[in-house]
């Protein structure tokens, strides 16, 4: 069989998968699936995604929250004169739905570089936090983790006055549950 | 250990359309500008979860993830969200079964141009030849006959006897219809349970698929008894 020859488009696929091809159409595409082994890597890993996400495994929980501060940073990217932090709702972990209050710095403020200090509110016991700061651009500068609610950053994390950087703070619980602040603005002076 | 059953749906073949989800429904409403830019950012949330679980599925470290994570948000934004026009468009499946299936290819497209293609054929095919064999047992292939690859140590009769065998093999299987022809690749050559194939056919437990399989290699038996490739019983 030829490489090129067109396979199932991801509709075909999905609705083979979901139950939703009528009987000719389904006779068609499970043709196609019986010669072509792509085609049903693609059909079977649909499949084994599905059943898996109906019983998640923790350390998806704790990338959540990584997930959906990316997802802000990204909209920035995709429009220049986006600010991130006003990118519309707060963004929560997706799963969990925890939400991390910070205390400092807050969004938009600008602080001396040498009274900087990341500080949240406790999300509950055995908490571990996790701190990250973001260039403009979305790229990390700096992480540290901690199961504080303050964190003064080393000379390691250089910032440069008057710009514009992002700061947040996922939590991830005992039982493997997490939160997270959501991006922050924030700048030195 | 306890063996989970895949969710059971019955085959219906019902032509039902699909509820677009809400946030997607807003997305595609929303004129552009700061109402987009919100409605977007109220989608990820909604199933970034399950691009993250995609994006996670295909492996590496953190890094790794992430960079295929904003692939995959890159290209379902593209083009004024294309890619989601098109499901609203269609609108037969599930929205989060054609979530996975689409993003399932983006990753692939995307690993595909960071590094080539991974799985090596060898690999695969030496797979494909260990399964087809245990296919062969299954009918009734006499053993002497069932190196199915082209070997060049073999004596130039056993090859040409496997060649024949291998052909009749295919003949006989081509007969069967589509769905059981599926199967049985399913089961014999991707090596896939019983479980998770009647899953993905619909058939309400594995123990039906397992019926309908040993159906499937009772005709493709007396086929290839019909080829005088085994003897009939
Ligand atoms: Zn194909």
């Amino acid at each position: 069989m030829s490489q090129e020859t067109s396979h199932l488009s991801s509709e075909a696929l999905a609705a083979f998968l979901s139950r939703r091809v009528g009987a000719p159409e389904a006779a068609a595409i499970e043709a196609h699936l019986a010669g072509c082994p792509s085609c049903r890597a693609e059909l079977t890993a649909a499949h084994r995604t599905g059943a898996r996400r109906e019983r998640p495994k923790r350390v998806a929980t704790r990338m959540a929250a990584a997930a959906a501060v990316l997802a802000v940073v990204a909209i920035g990217l995709r429009s220049p004169r986006a600010d991130p932090t006003s990118a519309g709702p707060v963004f929560r972990g997706p799963e969990s739905g925890g939400v991390v209050s910070t205390v400092a710095p807050s969004a938009g403020a600008r602080v001396a570089r040498d009274e900087l200090r990341f500080a949240w509110a406790g999300a509950g016991p055995d908490y571990l936090y996790r701190v990250l700061v973001l260039d403009s651009a979305g790229a990390e500068l700096w992480r540290a983790e901690s199961s504080d609610t303050v964190v003064t950053p080393g000379a390691d994390l250089r910032l440069v006055p008057e710009v514009a950087y992002t700061w947040y703070v996922d939590a991830l619980g005992p039982s493997g549950d997490s939160a997270s602040s959501g991006p922050i603005s924030f700048g030195v002076r | 250990m306890h063996e989970s059953f895949p969710t059971c749906r019955t085959q219906s073949f019902g032509l039902m359309t699909s509820t677009i989800p809400a946030s997607l429904s807003s997305l595609l409403a929303s004129g552009g500008g700061a109402s987009q830019e919100e409605a977007w950012a109220a989608f990820l949330a909604a199933h970034s979860r399950l691009l993250l679980f995609v994006a996670r599925s295909f492996g590496g470290d953190h890094d790794a993830v992430m960079d295929r994570y904003v692939a995959l948000i890159e290209h379902l934004s593209r083009d004024d969200y294309r890619r989601l026009r098109a499901f609203a468009d269609d609108g037969r499946s599930e929205f989060s079964t054609w979530l996975v299936v689409v993003a399932q290819r983006i990753c692939l497209d995307h690993r595909r141009a960071r590094y080539g293609r991974l799985r090596s054929t060898d690999d695969h095919a030496r797979n494909e030849h260990a399964t087809r064999r245990q296919l062969a047992d299954l009918v009734g292939v006499p053993a002497d006959l069932v190196p199915l690859e082209d070997r060049g140590d073999l004596p130039a009769d056993e090859a040409l006897a496997a060649r024949e065998t291998r052909s009749a093999l295919d003949a006989a299987l081509a007969t069967l219809p589509a769905r059981d022809r599926l199967l049985i690749e399913l089961r014999f050559t991707d090596d896939v349970p019983l479980a998770e194939i009647a899953g993905i056919l619909g058939y309400p437990t594995r123990f039906h698929a397992y019926r309908r399989l040993n159906q499937a290699l009772a005709t493709l038996r007396s086929a290839l008894a019909a080829r005088g490739v085994v003897s009939p019983g």
